[in-house]
């Protein structure tokens, strides 16, 4: 049997076999075993065949046939000749794929004159126009694609045969009327794009955007399957790119889509907007100059009646798309554009602060960014005006809309001209900026509006104040006297002003000199500064508290790097001579947390800074002396716990950030220092030691938590821990030194085992005589050592935890302490400021999985099995535990967690439990609800139980709260019909929340309430 | 102008200017004037909740004080509620003032039955939505505020060519329940209410 | 607890809460004509029948309305079973019908427990019989006539319907009735007579009457200055029950007023937004065209009637007054509403020379109403409050309140009654009017009833 019959046999059977046979024909052409004039010879009888099907499959046959064979084996006679045999058969109505499958195959094999390409063109358009009477879009897509390929690489012949034939592009046009098929749609598009934007369309320039404005606006929803993954905004955007892609169209695309504009379907309104700022983008000038207007009346109602935000920023985009297009041509049009919009912005500027006002300032504010040109149009029309209506105008809130309008086209102003430290977007020429004209005036306004108003008039002066920022940032503006003269009215405000209702105006003054400190940092270092130290005095003899509002001011401006170092020396030199002339405690912690404030603002700072052992010295050494110090130098404050620890944290902060040999050198002497004792009786925790040498445990553990874990003690570690244990213990400690003793503890074992010797870092403590997990020994101060201890390791997720853990774990039913230690779980994770990567502790990224496998799951069984009087202890651990774990750790177990978790709900007087508890049940109803699903009932009446307040055993207002927080997502998370049935009684016991005596909770309860009268009843929607 | 709102331009308050407890919250005044820009400079747990000592320190209960519900607190309650016609809020057109909200305590002895009466200010004299925003006004307060509050909300005086009328209707508590199981009447009540914090 | 201001003869204590409670406001209850029950409607949905026996709930009528059930009312004179209509924010009424076993229920203890569940389908149970349409917009009220004949509804859609059962659950429309101009808030039918009383959003009372085969208003009353809430009828025959039983020793000018209240018939009383409530009386016809009996042609001529203002009872109430109940058996009137008071007031003959008393009793005399000089020379009884109750439901307002035979083990004499008052709590309250002997203070008392 040949090939062919083989091939037809196959065709409907099995596509592949057929294909492969085709190949088969291919192979044997190429080896010459089958001479073309044959295979013709062969098919030839199935062309003539009565059978439409047969015709069509002969065809698709010599096309596969032909796009197996190899380039060159075809002579270029040889492709003229089955060319133009294929395209006589495109007079066949029954199939148009085939030929225009086996034409591209022939094309792949040898390029095409101009002629042929224009027989091609026009025989398609005479034999197969239109193309959609062939039904199936696998017959389409070929002869699109073949066109779509002459398109793209036969532009000039198609272009010269286009010209020369006056109907052409007509029919052409015509032949791709109707298609449906996005996919097809997809390659009409951009052939049709071509004569768009190259040929000369005249008189065609309808029909042309009729062929695609007919699609507008696209609907289509893609398949969920769609192998071709073609997605609506696929079409929408090679839609949008036609419709804009000759100017020729604007007197049919405007008029149609400003007539689309009226949609009540945001989507269609959308694509309306975008295709409007596509084709003025793309129109020219000229063109555009035809149609600003029209277009400028419609737009305006998007954004004067704002239906939609974003349809309203479209809606902006298209009116300053406008704008930006005709500055590229002449002025005229520009001015023609404008003049209407200036117009309508100041008539709503007459009644500002109105809805209006403030969309014409919008307005104004995104045409005017578009270039200078455009500002200094609107400046000089729009100013001039607006400053005489603020002249005239007779209330606070006008003259404040007024304002808000003015400063918003400053701030345009400032896009445009750029701020002193960048060029903006029109480039470096701010020498023709038009605001020039107007800055003494608004300077005068907006400085005695801001100076004069009353304090109460709060927005006003904000709105003033902004003005001013922007005008000391606008390029090249301001003298630097102006930008003074700002600068001073702000640090009044800042110091003298007194204090009203929020203080908004303060906190926004102090803001606004660290702003102005990035654009003109030496005019506020010489302006402000010395006012601020004016304020400050060297020691506080009159008990005024007044330095506090100056000193928190002042140390905000480190937020800004340019004046970090500056603030850093004059909080420093201030202290100092607070010292030296002996000030008040409350005085020199002031000036502490205000240095510490700064430091930690500028910390990133610190890292790459050279100036960082200069801290060192300057800092860090001086606070050291006076620290250890006995005699007269050693000030009061020193003693005060408060005042160490803030010591020791701007020590640790300078310390951190040292060089590695830089911070060995400090280790080495990280007690003596303080102690100034010699390093051999170190460390220096004795029972025996004098009270003040124990303050310095504060400082010692904040300068050991900023050291790199390379750097090497002074003393061997294991003599360290098992000292620090001993030293913990002592009952007369204060809370701060016991604490600092124990965290010093943490951090030891946390940087300065190796991971081998981690395994046994407990031992000295495990072993006798200290025998830690004795149950016999156990009390409050070891089992504080065991947690600090076991904070340490856990951070690094030690394998050893697998052994220790067992030990805390069995003590929850220890029948004197059980309950200590089960309090104790809840400092396991709880964050900790001292043990963190910057303090370059050895944190394992997934220490909370670990200590959540072996302690969560063992947990919930004991508490299984626990007795009744110890249940308890496991909720309280179980908590603990939760209250700092990640919710997507919790995820996995939470099934088993959610009995545990309610009954924690039904504790006496355990409210951090029962906080915790809540908490994770929240994020329980959030991440995975339907857990909970089956608790509905009892969950409910729980968190009904814990929200409402009553005398005897009632829950503290901040459970109380948050169990109305988790009440209310009830309804928003689980499934109707599970809480339907709970509905009325819920709202009718909510009420007696509403009248809680504390306001937070009355907040949630409203919320709360309110959340559950939406549960509705199904099905009562009629009417 | 959008000739379906009655009032398609109203004049808006800002939000500074408007009195609000919520936000003053996160900023409380000190005694020694400063911001407490300071306070957390060291972390409050590391000693404060030493977990050991919980057990004692634990149920923090009421710290003292009750915190009566004032003026300000029902105005908190309704200023953001939203017009049916801007997405604005009542407080920033102004419809619902914090001196138009009285709270009248209970008439005698016997009684723990207080009244909050609510005047509200339509943005136009002739507003159609004028009942509307009160049963939204209406709604909102009998949800949030404990039964032992009567609400009256009213037309304020003058302000509306109607108000006789729509306060009749405000105040019948049958034509106010029968409302609220209108499907339709609800939805856009909800949507009032929708930005309620 | 009492107000100092006044001295009270008598005090509201509790006898009984229904249980379980609604969870949602309960609008009316209604008490069955022979049964020891009473009909609750519930504004979720549901109406709920509960037994004044045991207090508790015995079913739980679910199903039949898609909103708020506003108003309740039993046929009376039917045997055999119990007939309820329901009238219903969905702008429908429902009869509802349930067969009748022995008069003390046994059931109640086996459906107690059945809440708001309406999963009981016993054959016991209340069935849907057939709904009644027409009106426009939310049923507020509806009525039985005394015979049982007619069943008045009104509504938000300001219409007064009037129903005839031709049979059983066939109801025929015989008179929609338009004259009020805002939402009729309630019907309700005078005790003898085919005469039907409708109270308006509009401020004002009307009445209407059958005047050939054809439903008439026969008199306006305009007196309350805002919505009247309730208005219900004196009951029949009551001149030998109440104050003016005792007739020796009366002055000839008492026993003509008497013989003119006669004349008149059962008054009207009214309570309203206005926080009054007012009485009314119909002027009574010449001697010879006594009323009926008279040809008919000339009737329809004489069929207008004239409501005199009779009193204004002593104004307790601080906010609207939305219900009130004139008792059958002791004349006695008890009022509550949205200020959560209950208030009890008695008529007694006026002290001969002192005019008005200091509990401000304001008959038509000094009731600011007109033809006042007409009404002065009759002017001979004054009401009085016995017992006033503050915040019978706690803080929440009192929307009905009615009298009812006491049916529970504790009743103390022959025909005694309690007072049910149905509250915005979704509670349905039971109290007994206790009269205070002497060395029972104020004080006393006023403690035993914080705890009420």
């Amino acid at each position: 049997m040949s090939d062919i019959q083989q091939y037809l046999l196959d065709y409907d059977r099995n596509k592949t076999e057929a294909s492969a046979t085709a190949q088969k024909s291919a192979t044997r052409l190429t080896d010459g075993e089958l001479r073309l004039l044959k295979l013709i010879e062969e098919l030839g009888e199935y062309f003539n065949s009565e059978d439409g099907a047969v015709r069509v499959k002969a065809m698709s046959y010599l096309a596969e046939v032909l796009a197996f064979v190899p380039q060159k084996v075809l002579s270029l006679q040889q492709r003229n000749l089955l060319c133009d045999f294929i395209l006589s058969r495109t007079e066949d109505g029954d199939g148009v794929g085939s030929c225009a499958k086996g034409l591209i195959a022939l094309e792949e094999r040898g390029k095409w004159d101009h002629e042929r390409v224009q027989t091609i063109m026009e025989t398609l358009l005479a034999n197969t126009a239109p193309l959609r009477q062939y039904k199936q879009q696998s017959e389409r897509y070929p002869a699109l694609r073949l066109v779509d390929i002459l398109m793209a690489s036969y532009r000039d012949a198609l272009k010269a045969l286009h010209e020369a034939t006056p109907d052409f592009l007509p029919r052409f046009i015509a032949y791709f009327d109707g298609e449906k098929d996005p996919r097809n749609l997809m390659m009409v598009f951009s052939i049709l794009k071509v004569p768009m934007t190259e040929w000369s369309i005249g008189a065609d320039a309808q029909d042309l955007f009729d062929a695609v404005f007919n699609y507008f606006p696209i609907t289509f929803r893609p398949p969920p399957d769609d192998p071709y993954g073609i997605t609506a905004q696929d079409l929408k955007d090679r839609l949008r790119e036609c419709i804009a892609s000759a100017p020729e169209f604007a007197p049919y695309a405007f008029p149609a889509l400003l007539d689309k504009l009226d949609s009540t379907s945001m989507n269609t309104k959308r694509d309306v907007l975008q295709a409007i700022t596509a084709s003025v983008t793309q129109y020219g000038p000229r063109t555009i100059s035809l149609y600003s207007i029209t277009l400028w009346d419609s737009l305006k109602f998007e954004i004067l009646n704002v239906q939609d935000e974003d349809l309203a920023e479209e809606a902006l985009n298209g009116l300053a798309a406008i704008a930006t297009t005709l500055s590229k041509g002449t002025s005229g049009p520009l001015h023609a554009y404008l003049r209407p919009i200036i117009k309508e912005c100041n008539e709503h500027f007459e009644d500002a602060p109105t809805k209006q006002s403030q969309a014409a300032a919008r307005i104004l504010h995104g045409i005017a960014g578009v270039s200078s040109e455009v500002i200094n149009i609107v400046f000089a029309a729009v100013l001039p005006n607006l400053l005489t209506l603020y002249q005239t105008a007779d209330t606070m809130a006008k003259r404040r809309g007024l304002l808000e309008v003015f400063v918003q086209l400053i701030r345009a102003n400032v896009e445009v001209y750029g701020d002193w430290r960048t060029v903006g977007t029109a480039g470096e020429q701010s020498a023709n900026n038009a605001l020039i004209q107007f800055r003494d005036q608004a300077l005068q306004v907006l400085l005695s509006g801001l100076e004069t108003a009353p304090i109460n008039g709060v927005s006003f002066r904000l709105v003033c104040l902004d003005g001013l920022l922007q005008l000391s940032s606008a390029r090249g503006l301001l003298t630097d006297e102006d930008v003074g003269k700002i600068i001073q009215l702000l640090h009044t405000i800042v110091i003298h002003e007194e204090s009203f209702g929020k203080d908004e105006i303060k906190e926004a003054a102090i803001n606004g000199l660290v702003d102005i400190a990035h654009q003109k940092p030496q005019v506020v270092v010489d302006k402000a500064f010395p006012a601020f130290m004016a304020q400050l005095p060297d020691t506080d003899a009159d008990e005024s508290k007044g330095y506090l509002t100056v000193l928190e001011a002042f140390a905000k401006l480190a937020n800004e790097e340019q004046v970090f170092d500056t603030v850093i020396l004059r909080l420093k030199n201030k202290f100092t001579s607070a010292v030296t002339q002996n000030a008040s405690s409350a005085y020199i912690v002031a000036l502490l947390s205000a240095m510490l404030y700064a430091l930690t603002k500028g910390a990133t700072r610190l890292e790459q800074s050279p100036e960082s052992t200069t801290y060192y010295q300057d800092i860090v050494v001086p606070l050291f002396k006076r620290t250890s110090s006995t005699d007269s130098s050693h000030p009061k404050t020193f003693d005060d716990e408060t005042t160490l620890d803030l010591v020791g944290r701007i020590c640790n902060i300078i310390v951190r950030s040292q060089s590695a040999e830089h911070q060995h050198a400090i280790a080495q002497e990280v007690y003596t220092l303080l102690s100034g004792t010699s390093t051999s009786d170190t460390p220096p925790f004795k029972a025996s030691a004098p009270p003040e040498s124990d303050k310095t445990m504060i400082v010692s553990t904040h300068i050991l938590a900023s050291l790199r874990k390379e750097a090497r003690l002074p003393c061997e570690i294991e003599l360290l821990v098992s000292q620090l244990a001993e030293y913990a213990q002592q009952p007369q400690l204060s809370a701060p030194i016991r604490s600092a003793s124990l965290r010093q503890l943490s951090l030891v074992i946390n940087k300065f085992y190796s991971a081998s010797a981690l395994k046994t870092c407990l031992n000295p403590l495990i072993n006798a005589p200290f025998e830690i997990f004795n149950a016999e020994k156990l009390d409050p101060p070891r089992i504080r050592i065991i947690f600090a201890a076991l904070k340490g390791i856990l951070l690094r997720s030690s394998p050893v935890l697998a052994t220790l853990y067992p030990h805390l774990l069995s003590f929850l039913s220890h029948p004197k302490y059980g309950t200590t230690v089960a309090h104790g779980f809840s400092t396991l994770l709880q964050p900790d400021d001292l043990l963190t990567k910057q303090n370059h502790c050895q944190i394992s990224g997934l220490h909370r999985q670990k200590s959540f496998a072996l302690l969560v799951p063992n947990i919930t069984q004991a508490f299984r099995e626990a007795t009744p009087n110890n249940k308890s202890n496991y909720l309280i651990a179980l908590s603990g535990v939760l209250k700092w774990m990640p919710f997507d750790i919790v995820m996995e177990e939470v099934d088993h967690l959610v009995l545990p978790l309610l009954q924690s709900l039904d504790l006496k007087g355990e409210d951090l439990v029962k906080e915790a508890a809540i908490s994770t049940l929240i994020s329980t109803l959030e991440e995975k609800p339907q857990v909970i699903e089956e608790h509905a009932g009892s969950i409910i009446s729980r968190l009904l139980a814990n929200s409402i307040r009553n005398k005897e055993a009632g829950a503290p207002p901040r459970v109380r709260a948050a169990a109305l927080k988790c009440l209310m997502l009830v309804p928003e998370k689980l499934k109707l019909e599970s809480v339907l049935p709970y509905r009325r009684q819920v709202c009718k016991n909510l009420t007696a929340a509403l009248d809680d005596p504390k306001r937070e909770v009355r907040y949630a309860a409203v919320k709360c309430r309110s959340r559950w009268l939406e549960v509705d009843e199904v099905g009562d929607d009629d009417e | 102008m959008d000739p379906n709102k009655d009032n398609a331009n109203p004049t808006i308050l800002n939000p500074s200017d408007l009195p609000s407890r919520r936000r003053e919250s996160t900023v409380k005044r000190r005694n020694d004037g400063a911001s407490g820009l300071f306070d957390d400079l060291i972390p409050r747990y590391n000693y404060l909740n030493d977990p050991f000592e919980q057990s004692e320190l634990s149920s923090d209960s009421e710290d003292g004080e009750f915190e009566h519900i004032d003026e300000q607190e029902v105005y908190d309650l309704i200023s953001s509620i939203s017009d049916p016609e801007h997405p604005l809020s009542l407080g920033s057109l102004a419809v619902v003032n914090l001196p138009d909200i009285r709270i009248q305590p209970p008439t005698s002895p016997f009684s723990s039955i207080s009244t909050v009466v609510v005047e509200i200010t339509p943005t136009i004299t002739h507003c159609s939505l004028a009942t509307v925003i009160g049963l939204g006004v209406r709604v909102r307060l009998e949800q949030a505020l404990p039964p032992r509050f009567r609400v009256d909300v009213r037309i304020k005086k003058g302000t509306h060519s109607t108000d006789e009328a729509v306060n009749k209707q405000l105040g019948d508590k049958e034509r106010v329940a029968a409302a609220l199981e209108n499907a339709t009447l609800m939805g856009v009540l909800r949507k009032m209410l929708s930005t309620c914090e | 607890m009492t107000s100092p201001t006044l001295a009270l003869s008598h005090v509201l204590r509790p006898l009984a809460t229904l249980s379980p409670p609604s969870n949602s406001r309960t609008w009316q209850t209604a008490p069955h004509p022979s049964q020891p029950i009473v009909a609750t409607a519930c504004s979720d949905r549901t109406v709920r029948v509960y037994s004044l026996t045991s207090f508790t709930l015995l079913h739980s009528i679910t199903g039949g309305h898609k909103r708020s059930v506003r108003s309740v009312g039993w046929k009376p004179g039917v045997r055999g079973q119990s007939v309820l209509a329901t009238g219903s924010f969905d702008a429908s009424a429902g009869i509802w019908r349930r067969r009748e076993d022995d008069e003390s229920e046994p059931k109640d203890f086996t459906n107690r427990n059945t809440g708001d569940s309406d999963e009981e389908e016993e054959d016991d149970d209340y069935q849907f019989a057939c709904i009644l349409d027409g009106h426009e917009s939310e049923i507020k009220s509806l009525a039985w006539s005394p015979s049982g004949q007619y069943l008045a509804t009104c509504s938000r859609d300001k219409s007064v319907w009037i129903w005839e059962e031709l049979e059983d659950d066939n109801f025929e429309t015989v008179a929609v009735l338009t004259e009020h101009d805002g939402d009729v808030k309630c019907v309700n039918w005078h005790p003898e007579e085919d005469l039907l009383v409708s109270s308006s959003y509009d401020d004002s009372v009307r009445l209407y009457r059958e005047d050939s085969d054809d439903w008439v208003q026969v008199a306006a009353i305009d007196g309350h200055k805002m919505t009247v809430w309730w208005a219900a009828f004196e009951g029949s025959g009551m001149a030998k029950v109440d104050f003016r039983k005792q007739r020796d020793g009366l002055g000839e000018k008492q026993t003509q007023y008497i013989e003119l209240l006669e004349r008149s018939g059962p008054r009207l009383a009214t309570c309203s937004d206005d926080c009054t409530v007012r009485l009314w009386r119909r002027r009574p016809r010449e001697r010879h065209d006594g009323g009926t009996g008279m040809p008919s042609i000339i009737r329809s001529a004489a069929i207008d009637e004239d409501w005199l203002p009779e009193a204004t009872l002593p104004q307790q109430h601080t906010r609207a007054v939305y219900s009130l109940s004139w008792s059958q058996k002791t004349g006695l009137i008890v009022s509550a509403g949205s200020d959560g008071k209950i208030i009890i007031y008695k008529e007694r003959w006026k002290a001969p020379d002192a005019p008005s008393t200091s509990n401000g009793a304001s008959n038509g005399a000094s009731a600011d109403d007109q033809n006042k000089d007409w009404m002065g020379e009759w002017a001979l009884s004054e009401w009085v409050v016995v017992a006033e109750l503050w915040e019978a439901h706690g803080v929440f307002e009192i929307n009905h309140v009615t009298w009812a035979a006491r049916r529970d083990k504790g009743v103390r004499w022959e025909g005694e009654e309690v007072v049910l008052s149905t509250g915005d709590d979704g509670e349905v309250r039971v109290w007994t009017l206790d009269e205070l002997d002497v060395q029972e203070g104020e004080g006393s008392d006023a403690d035993k009833m914080v705890d009420a």
